[in-house]
């Protein structure tokens, strides 16, 4: 027996064709949540605030950013992230007011994602900017669940949805720092009444600052900045 | 469509792992779907079935959907409970408020709301 004989390395493989069990427990959402969080990292390296802008179609989205913008674009240097299946008509109407505005076409995606939000970001020039205005898809159900990076979320419904808005999707309302009741001078005509749909968010959301508007008019528009901290 | 990219994600992270493995073929895909996560298990599968036509890894690959069910917790009082959904089955759930059946407080989903990948069975 010689002694400093060298053991050679044992490695137990698997048999060729062998069936294995492999357990993974891994949440479908969670690379979104990650890129989510590196967006928020890149937005506060270069100290741009950014705001979710969402509601379902038509409710008025883009009418309320055009209406912050209008009245904080000499205040702040500021873009516009739009999501929309197709077409450019929003961003179109964004950057007739003289601002920057990246249009993301999800295509047949009903929400935007982090992974589309960073390739928008990697197109503006972040060191001049101060404020990001992101405009989700009209929906309120899908983009509850994929947070993009930003800082505050702006939900918008108009009493034209109906009385049921808040009651039917929740949890659009549960994370959501401000909700613009929007549309109120057509309340009579629909028959909805404005304080049961306060009523109804305020049981879902007791923290989110509430502000009835007619975003069209410029009603309400700077109580909602105020409400932003902007 | 939701499902496509939820499907997406779930082939992204089982052919990481089963290449990682370095199998041959991956034999069953076990996929958790939370109640109110919206996800059509129908159509989840049809795009699941789509993207793997596109891996020959995922060929012939065996796709188990289950649902999992959603756990509410209140904020104010901490009871946990079950949370049914009343509605049928359709392509966006509209799911109840979420109020506490004990003190009537506000609480929200700890369970529910997402997609899990439960699992693979590989061969090698």
């Amino acid at each position: 027996m010689l002694w400093g004989m060298i053991m050679s390395k044992i490695i137990v493989r698997e048999d060729e064709g062998e069936k294995l069990d492999v357990e993974l427990e891994r949440s479908v959402t969670e690379r979104n949540k990650m890129l989510a969080d590196e967006n928020r990292r890149i937005l506060d390296s270069y100290k741009v605030r950014a705001i979710d802008v969402m509601g379902a179609t038509g409710s008025g989205k883009t009418t309320l950013i055009l209406q912050i913008c209008r009245r904080l674009k000499d205040r702040y240097r500021i873009a516009v992230i739009k999501g929309d299946l197709t077409s450019s008509i929003d961003s179109d109407m964004i950057m007739r007011e003289g601002v920057d505005s990246v249009q993301v076409n999800t295509g047949r995606e009903c929400h935007l994602d982090a992974s589309q939000i960073r390739r928008a970001l990697e197109k503006l020039d972040l060191s001049n900017l101060e404020l990001i205005f992101i405009e989700n898809v009209g929906n309120l159900i899908c983009p509850a669940e994929f947070p993009l990076g930003s800082h505050k979320r702006v939900v918008v419904i108009s009493v034209t949805e109906g009385p049921y808005t808040v009651v039917k999707h929740p949890f659009m309302f549960m994370d959501a720092d401000v909700v613009v009741v929007n549309k109120m001078d057509l309340s009579e005509a629909m028959r909805v009444d404005p304080d049961k749909l306060v009523q109804d968010i305020r049981r879902v959301n007791p923290r989110a600052h509430i502000v009835k508007a007619i975003c069209r008019d410029g009603m309400g528009i700077d109580e909602v900045i105020r409400a932003l901290d902007l | 469509m939701h499902e496509f990219s939820i499907a997406s994600q779930v082939a992204d992270i089982v052919l990481t792992e089963a290449k990682r493995r370095h199998a041959k073929r991956i034999l069953e895909v076990r996929v958790r779907i939370g109640r109110f996560s919206f996800v059509n298990p129908d159509q989840l599968r049809f795009s699941l079935e789509a993207i793997a036509e596109a891996d020959p890894l995922l060929d012939g690959t065996l796709f188990i959907i289950s649902e999992e069910e959603a756990i509410a917790e209140c904020i104010e009082c901490g009871y946990r409970w079950v949370v049914e959904s009343r509605d049928d089955p359709s392509y966006h759930y509209s799911p109840p408020i979420v109020q506490c059946p004990r003190c009537d407080g506000i609480s929200k989903l700890i369970k529910g709301r997402d997609c899990t990948v439960e699992g693979i069975r590989i061969e090698v």
